[in-house]
């Protein structure tokens, strides 16, 4: 296997080389295997055939030396024998028996004549063929021939065409190197080049051409490498044109898209803007509120605080004046100041957001919200009432969930105010469900139209008349509650009304 | 007369003699008889398969018994005749005619008399360049103790006498009448 695989690995050259080296010798050998056994199988016939005729003829031309006894002349015949290589030994033998001339073959000095001639035919002993025949003329009896013959002649033969085919094979190895240079010429140099070509496709050079130098299978292969090389390099300069176009509409999407997205940023910007301005706006408003809230608070104490001071000023009047009043009314004095400056802090505070998660009482905050606003409230008639299940604690930010409570409550103000509805009255309800506490905020304003319930969360949306709501309020608050807290703020009509609820 | 002798000793003690220890017209004789395997006759000189072949002896015959007996019943197809002739004037048609060394005076008489047309002419007469020279085809020469003979190819080529040319390669001279 080894051996057939490193055949396999030779070069193509090398292998047509063998198969016709291999047939011609193959066949050299058959022929001389048949001419041998050919040889081997017919030359007792032959021999005899040839034997006889030789016979023949030196039987006649030895019959007057026989008749006229001149021995001498027939040396001289039998010598002829020496043109005929399968004559070992001959002899001719005068009618009494007697040996008249004999002939050995050159080189075979241990065989000699027999004395007799023996009895006439032919006969094989052994690898040699004797013959006897009668030599006579016109009938009559001249003497007697005796031939032998050997092998030598067949393996002259043989010797001869083991140098025929010696020739023919030093003629057949000088063929195969002509023709090893005629097929390296014909195959492999062709084969080469189309080899080197498939190095320079791969090297990235498609101009390169192999020259079609004939119109058998490599030519062939040759033109199709031609045709492939051309077709690759068409292929190629489309696709780098296609790339070229793909890649000019992909620069121009590409600019597009960033000039896209730079307006799109600079809208958002805008908008970010005008949200800050908003929020702004909208802080300014709170405060606004704020202090008309602080206001209301401080209207109540700062009478009580004018009234102190006026009491002072008539007891002083009227001589009524004691120390112990003076002490009275600074404390009043004091403790209501106290009061308003604790009303300030607590709307501060109030304002401030919480920087981080702390637990607090629902309730309180929505009691201290109410505490903010009451007065304010009442001054506008409208009532609140509050109804809680039992203290709800929750670990989120007070602040503004107390802001988001003081922006419901302003916007149900607003809608009293802006519908003029005389027995208004809020109610505040506060529960525990699923382990959330839930608080719902009811009012009889009306309700709010069915056809802007789903929007009145969205930014900038308000119902308010120009200059008096900024649109921001209950977007901020639903952000609160549900982006902040992770909670829900919703809303319905309800008879008459309208609840929202926040769950937390 | 004393290889005569030795002969008849030999074949007296039943050794079988070569070419070379027989009597010289033993050997003759049968050299004679070989002549006539080796040289074809024309057709013409046959009237029939069957025909005889006539071997003639012009004067004093040498060969007594041996030449019947060397020449034996046939030649080929032919039955061996022998006739013994005592002038040249008589000769018949021969197929061979051996002329003695006795008819040596008259050798040119008798060659220029015979008729030589289908006929071998054998001799052995002394000067056998002058038998040549005269239509004489084969001679018989003694090279040493061996019997030779000397042919006149063109004197049988005349005469209608086909040689076998392998016989002219053991004979000495195919051209016994030319030359010096």
């Amino acid at each position: 296997m080894p051996a057939f695989r490193k055949v396999h690995n030779w070069p193509m050259q090398r292998k047509l080389l063998l198969i016709i080296l291999s047939t011609i010798v193959a066949s050299l050998l058959l022929v001389m295997a048949g001419v041998v056994s050919y040889e081997l199988a017919t030359y007792r016939d032959r021999l005899t055939q040839e034997l006889t005729e030789e016979g023949r003829f030196i039987a006649a031309n030895s019959a007057p030396t026989l008749a006229f006894d001149d021995p001498d002349t027939a040396r001289e015949i039998l010598l002829t024998l020496t043109g005929s290589p399968s004559v070992a030994v001959a002899a001719l033998y005068s009618t009494d028996g007697r040996l008249f001339a004999a002939y050995v073959r050159s080189g075979q000095a241990t065989v000699a004549a027999p004395p007799g001639p023996g009895p006439e035919g032919t006969r094989f002993a052994g690898r040699t063929l004797e013959l006897v025949a009668p030599v006579q003329k016109k009938g009559r009896r001249l003497g007697t021939l005796y031939l032998r013959a050997d092998m030598a002649t067949v393996y002259a033969r043989l010797t001869g065409y083991a140098g025929i085919f010696l020739v023919v094979a030093l003629a057949i190895a000088g063929g195969a190197f002509l023709l090893q240079r005629l097929l390296q010429r014909l195959v492999s140099k062709p084969l080469l080049r189309l080899c080197r070509m498939a190095d320079n496709i791969a090297g990235g050079d498609l101009t390169t051409r192999v020259p079609v130098e004939s119109a058998d299978e490599i030519g062939q292969l040759a033109g199709a490498f031609n045709h492939m090389t051309a077709a690759l390099a068409l292929s190629y300069a489309e696709l780098e044109l296609r790339v070229l176009e793909r890649t000019e509409k992909l620069s121009s999407a590409l600019q597009e898209l960033r000039s896209e997205t730079e307006e799109r940023i600079r809208a958002v910007e805008e908008l970010r803007k005008r949200e800050r301005l908003l929020i702004q706006q909208s802080r300014l408003a709170a405060m606004g509120e704020m202090l008309v809230n602080i206001s209301h608070q401080w209207r109540q104490p700062l009478n009580v605080l004018g009234l102190k001071i006026q009491e002072l000023g008539l007891s002083y009047k009227y001589g009524k004046f004691s120390e112990e009043l003076l002490n009275d009314n600074i404390a009043k004095s004091r403790e209501i100041i106290q009061h308003m400056s604790q009303t300030i802090n607590d709307f501060q505070e109030y304002l401030t957001p919480n920087k981080e998660k702390t637990y607090f009482s629902v309730d309180q905050v929505v009691a201290k919200t109410v505490s903010l606003i009451e007065e304010n409230f009442r001054n506008q008639n409208i009532r609140i009432d509050i109804a809680s299940s039992g203290p709800l604690s929750l670990h989120r930010f007070p602040n503004e969930y107390g802001q988001v409570l003081l922006n419901l409550f302003m916007n149900a103000r607003d809608a009293f105010l802006e519908r003029g509805v005389s027995d208004a009255k809020i109610t505040v309800r506060l529960w525990g469900e699923n382990g959330r506490a839930v608080m719902t905020m009811t009012d009889n304003a009306g309700g709010i139209k069915e056809e802007i319930l789903d929007r009145i969360f969205d930014a900038y949306f308000t119902t308010k008349q120009l200059g008096k709501g900024t649109g921001v309020g209950l977007f901020m608050s639903k952000n609160i509650i549900e982006q902040n807290m992770g909670g829900r703020l919703s809303v319905r009509n309800v008879n008459g009304g309208a609840e929202f609820r926040i769950e937390v | 007369m004393r290889r005569m002798a030795v002969g008849i000793v030999m074949l007296l003690l039943g050794y079988t003699p070569a070419y070379a220890e027989a009597t010289e017209y033993q050997v003759k004789a049968a050299m004679l008889a070989n002549f006539a395997l080796f040289v074809d006759w024309p057709s013409t000189a046959f009237s029939a398969a069957g025909s005889p072949f006539v071997a003639c002896v012009l004067g004093q015959d040498p060969f007594g018994a041996l030449l019947k007996h060397e020449l034996g019943e046939r030649i080929g197809s032919h039955p061996v005749e022998i006739r013994y002739l005592e002038k040249a004037a008589a000769v018949p048609e021969c197929h061979m005619l051996f002329i003695s060394r006795s008819e040596q005076p008259r050798l040119k008489e008798i060659l220029a008399s015979v008729r030589k047309n289908g006929t071998l002419i054998v001799s052995d007469v002394s000067d056998i360049r002058d038998f040549c020279r005269n239509g004489g085809m084969i001679g018989f020469v003694m090279a040493g103790r061996k019997v030779r003979f000397d042919l006149n190819a063109d004197a049988a080529a005349k005469a209608g006498l086909k040689i076998d040319s392998k016989l002219k390669r053991v004979s000495g001279s195919t051209q016994c009448g030319e030359g010096p």
